[in-house]
Order: C-alpha cells, then sequence, then structure tokens
C-alpha cells in the first residue's frame, strides 16, 4: 500500500493537524498513534474521505481524495469504527445485504451469498439472523468488519476498532483482523493496543499535538529517537 | 419489610377503578336528572339509527384520511424544513408556525368559505378533509423531526461511507428505525382529527355531529342528542388511546431488544 501525504493542515476552532507530510510505500498495516486529543481520529476521517482538509493534499494508492472523488475514493475502502455502529433495525446479514442489494444493485441471490460468506468467514454462522442488540459487542464488531469487506475493499481503514470491548472480545477481534492481514489486505488504523500494534503493523506513524512526531517499521517503539515517543511509550506501559 | 396495609390498599384495583367510574357515572346522571325533560328518551334518537351510521362512517373516513394526508404533509415539511434552499426551508417554516397558531375552527372556515371559494371548489368534505390534514401537518412535522433526531448520527456517517442515496436512506435505515416510534403520535392526531372533525358542521358535512343537530331538529330530544354524541366520540377515543397504551408498551419491549 501506497500512502502519501502532502502539507495537510485540518483546523476547527483550533489547528488540529498542522502541516503533516509523509510518504510510504510497501506496507500493509499502518498504525497510528498518539495521546488522545492528539488528533489520530481526524487524520484518519481525511483519509477516509469523510471530511477534507482546508491545506494539502491526501493520496492512497493511486487514489486522490477530493470532493469531487469522494464516492470512486470511498469505494475502495472499508471502514470499521470504535463502535460498531450497524443498523439496530436490522439483523447482521441484512446489514450487510441492503447495502449490497439496495445500493449496490446486486441481486438478493448474490447479497445474500456474499453476506453468508463473510459471516461465516468471521465466525459468526448462529449469530447472522440476529439483531445487533442480540449479539455481544465483540460479534457485533466482527459483523461490522464483516459489513466493511462485503464491497471488496482492498483498504481497511480502523479507528479503534476494540475500544468498546473488554479484553477477550478485544483478542478475537484482533484475532480475525490478523487473519484478514494473511489474506492479503491492508489496513490504516489507529489503536490504544500497543501489543497489537508491535505483532501486527508494519509501519508507525507517532503524532504528537497534530504533528507527525515520529515514524518508522515497528521496532521504533522498542528504539524511539524522539523523547516524545520515548515518554508516550513510557506513559503507556503503566496502563 | 412489611406494612400494615390501610383500608384503600385493601381494595383491589378493578373495585376501586369501578367505584371512580361510578362517582362519573353519578355526576352525569345527576345533571341529567336536573335538566332532561321528563320524556327524556335515547332512543328517539335511534329512530335515525340510518343517518347516525352514514354519519358515524364519515367522521371514520374523513378523519383517517386527515391522518393519512397529514402524515404525509408532514413528512414533507419535515424535509423542506431540512432542505438546504432556504425558500423552501422559509415556506415550510411559515407553514408550520401559521397553521398552529390557526384555531381549527378558523381554519375549517377559511378553507370551504374563501379557498374553495376562489378555486370554484365547494365539495365539503374534501375541504374539511384538506383543513384537517393542514392542520395535522404541522405536527407531525415535528413528530418526524424529533423521531428522526434521535437516530445516531454515526448512522449516517456509515450511510455516506457506503453511497446510500438519499431516498435509500430514508427508505431502508431511517423510516423503519422511527416506523414503531411514531406510532403513537399516529394514534394522537388520529383521535385529535376524529374530535376536530366534528367542526366541520358548520360547512355541512354529515358527520357524527351535524347528524344529531340534525336528529335534534326534527325529534327536539336535544339532551339525549348531546349525550349520545359525547358517548359516541368517547366509544372511538378511549379504545384508541388503549391501543395507544398497548402501543407503546410493546415499543418498550421493542427497544429493550433492538
Ligand atoms: N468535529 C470537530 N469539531 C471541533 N473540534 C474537533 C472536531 N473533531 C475533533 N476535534 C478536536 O480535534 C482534536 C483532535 O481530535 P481527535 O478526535 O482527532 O483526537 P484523537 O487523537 O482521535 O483522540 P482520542 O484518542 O481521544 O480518540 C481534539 O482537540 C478535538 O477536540
Ligand atoms: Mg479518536
Amino acid at each position: 500500500m501506497k500512502i502519501s501525504i502532502k502539507n495537510v493542515t485540518k483546523y476547527y476552532d483550533k489547528k488540529v493537524l498542522d502541516d503533516i507530510s509523509i510518504d510510504i510505500d510497501g506496507y500493509s498495516a499502518v498504525a497510528i498513534i498518539g495521546l488522545s486529543g492528539c488528533g489520530k481520529s481526524t487524520l484518519l476521517r481525511l483519509i477516509s474521505g469523510i471530511e477534507f482538509p482546508q491545506g494539502g493534499e491526501i493520496h492512497i494508492n493511486d487514489w486522490k481524495s477530493t470532493k469531487e472523488t469522494k464516492r470512486e475514493y470511498q469505494n475502495q475502502l472499508g471502514f470499521v469504527f470504535q463502535k460498531h455502529n450497524l443498523f439496530p433495525h436490522l439483523t447482521l446479514k441484512q446489514n450487510i445485504t441492503v447495502i449490497l442489494e439496495k445500493v449496490k444493485g446486486q441481486s438478493k441471490e448474490e447479497a445474500e451469498a456474499r453476506a453468508e460468506e463473510l459471516l461465516n468467514m468471521l465466525h459468526l454462522h448462529d449469530e447472522m439472523d440476529k439483531k445487533p442488540a442480540k449479539v455481544s459487542g465483540g460479534q457485533a464488531q466482527r459483523a461490522s468488519i464483516a459489513r466493511a469487506l462485503s464491497t471488496k475493499p482492498s483498504l481497511l481503514i480502523m479507528d479503534e476498532p476494540t475500544a468498546s470491548l473488554d479484553p477477550i472480545l478485544t483478542h478475537e477481534v484482533l484475532m480475525e483482523i490478523k487473519h484478514l492481514k494473511s489474506m492479503g489486505k491492508d489496513f490504516i488504523f489507529v489503536t490504544h493496543e500497543l501489543n497489537f500494534v508491535k505483532n501486527f503493523a508494519d509501519y508507525v506513524i507517532f503524532i504528537d499535538e497534530g504533528k507527525i512526531a515520529e515514524h518508522g517499521e515497528t521496532n521504533i517503539l522498542n528504539n524511539p529517537s524522539t523523547d516524545k515517543l520515548k515518554a508516550f511509550m513510557k506513559n503507556v506501559s503503566y496502563d | 419489610m412489611k406494612t400494615k396495609k390501610t383500608f384503600t390498599q385493601s381494595i383491589n384495583k378493578p373495585i376501586q377503578f369501578f367505584m371512580a367510574v361510578l362517582v362519573y357515572i353519578a355526576f352525569i346522571a345527576f345533571v341529567i336528572l336536573r335538566v332532561a325533560p321528563n320524556n327524556f328518551s335515547i332512543s328517539r334518537i335511534f329512530e335515525y339509527s340510518g343517518l347516525l351510521k352514514e354519519a358515524f362512517k364519515n367522521t371514520m373516513i374523513i378523519s383517517l384520511f386527515a391522518v393519512l394526508f397529514g402524515t404525509v404533509l408532514g413528512f414533507v415539511l419535515y424535509l423542506l424544513r431540512e432542505s438546504r434552499i432556504y425558500f423552501l426551508k422559509s415556506a415550510a417554516n411559515i407553514f408550520i408556525e401559521v397553521m398552529m397558531g390557526t384555531p381549527l375552527l378558523v381554519l375549517v372556515f377559511i378553507t370551504s368559505f374563501f379557498i374553495g371559494e376562489a378555486f370554484n371548489y365547494s365539495e365539503d368534505y374534501v375541504l374539511g378533509i384538506i383543513a384537517l390534514t393542514a392542520y395535522i401537518g404541522p405536527y407531525m412535522a415535528n413528530m418526524f423531526k424529533g423521531a428522526i433526531e434521535s437516530i445516531d448520527p454515526q448512522q449516517y456517517i456509515v450511510m455516506d461511507l457506503y453511497g446510500f442515496t438519499g431516498f435509500q436512506k430514508y427508505r431502508y435505515i431511517i423510516l423503519p428505525q422511527i416506523a414503531i416510534r411514531m406510532m403513537p403520535p399516529l394514534m394522537n392526531n388520529l383521535s385529535y382529527a376524529i374530535k376536530g372533525s366534528s367542526l366541520l358542521y358548520v360547512t355541512a358535512v354529515t358527520e357524527i355531529f351535524y347528524a344529531i343537530k340534525i336528529i335534534q331538529s326534527k325529534t327536539y330530544a336535544y339532551s339525549e342528542g348531546y349525550l349520545v354524541l359525547w358517548l359516541a366520540y368517547l366509544a372511538i377515543t378511549i379504545p384508541l388511546t388503549l391501543l395507544n397504551k398497548y402501543i407503546e408498551s410493546r415499543q418498550k419491549e421493542y427497544e429493550d431488544i433492538d
């Protein structure tokens, strides 16, 4: 996967991302880490094309994120959020078929087959006809991963996909994510699970107060070169 | 800890309920006995049961259509008010404010005697339905707003990411979620419409109130007429209220599940 971010600036009331640039190529799982409020989710929203920067450009692979190309750009991506954000009135399966059938125009049979295949892959065979409130948080989150995969994106964008889960459910979701990586999917994700970053990510971007303070292959976590990342690693290891 | 039951607690609920009903019946009986003529007899009203039936049917049809159209109008008003085009937004807002400030009786007059007249249209049933629709629409618009705003904004982000069109958002995601929530206000409005339709008698629409007026003028059975009239409205609206309570309790169950 290729990520190219050039001079990206984003402000709301105040500046949140300050002239961020990075160019990387050839990594398949890129983690964005940093203290709460440093701008990780904001950067991820910009990369997702949900919002746009006031200045700068973002390219993922050969897709450019602009307001005009939003539709095609987002078609390449799958999204997993902190909350599962499944539609509450639909079953897990319908959460997928509604998109494939009603929005993407696939036939009912095609949509159902795809939904079942994905839910089976995420070990939700017995849950697919239940509504989100009737399954565990981990199952709902896995269903949302299945939904994210339904449109066959090559890249999944995830913002703290396990933050609302307890450790056991977190483990179960992370196992699935690992499995997907082995199938060739790419990831850009934000997480507070440093252990997961260490054994899953192959590139790490560390953000501090709206700037990229340090970035590099994952072993920078064991060997931080900036004081900021050193301090960050020291702090989180006390959790 | 067990407390000693007081006298009122020791009598069970249905009996207490029945006693409360008796108090009202006694009060009404008192009023009737004081003011009713000696020949008081409800059966005089029912000599015209054919007319009553027709009127009852008309009241129901008018009210159902008014609520149906009022709901559609309410949804359209909601959409217009959410519009980015300021002209449409203003048009909806003005309509809503004006209608909510207008008494239904005035609205019925204006619709039948002026607007109908201006368009050379004199079908009073239809004009009556239009007046009731215009009256209900703004309330339903507010109900739609409340229900739709209760949907998690994250769902809109998800819909946008997957490329839902505006129509698809409402058809598959938003409206199905608010349908159950919209039932109680819908039933309330049906109740309003049924009561409000009594005002259509001023334009000579044969609904319950108008029919009773005719029967009264033929039989001189005034007190009987009003009693039957009142009971007729209660016979429709009380079951509606009970149905509404039932739906609300089911809805709670549904929301616990969801
Ligand atoms: N829509 C918005 N409007 C105004 N300010 C915002 C908005 N979104 C984010 N911010 C601000 O931008 C800053 C960065 O927020 P962001 O959500 O990107 O942080 P984060 O790194 O994801 O934090 P966390 O780890 O807590 O999720 C915060 O100060 C936040 O208050
Ligand atoms: Mg965040």
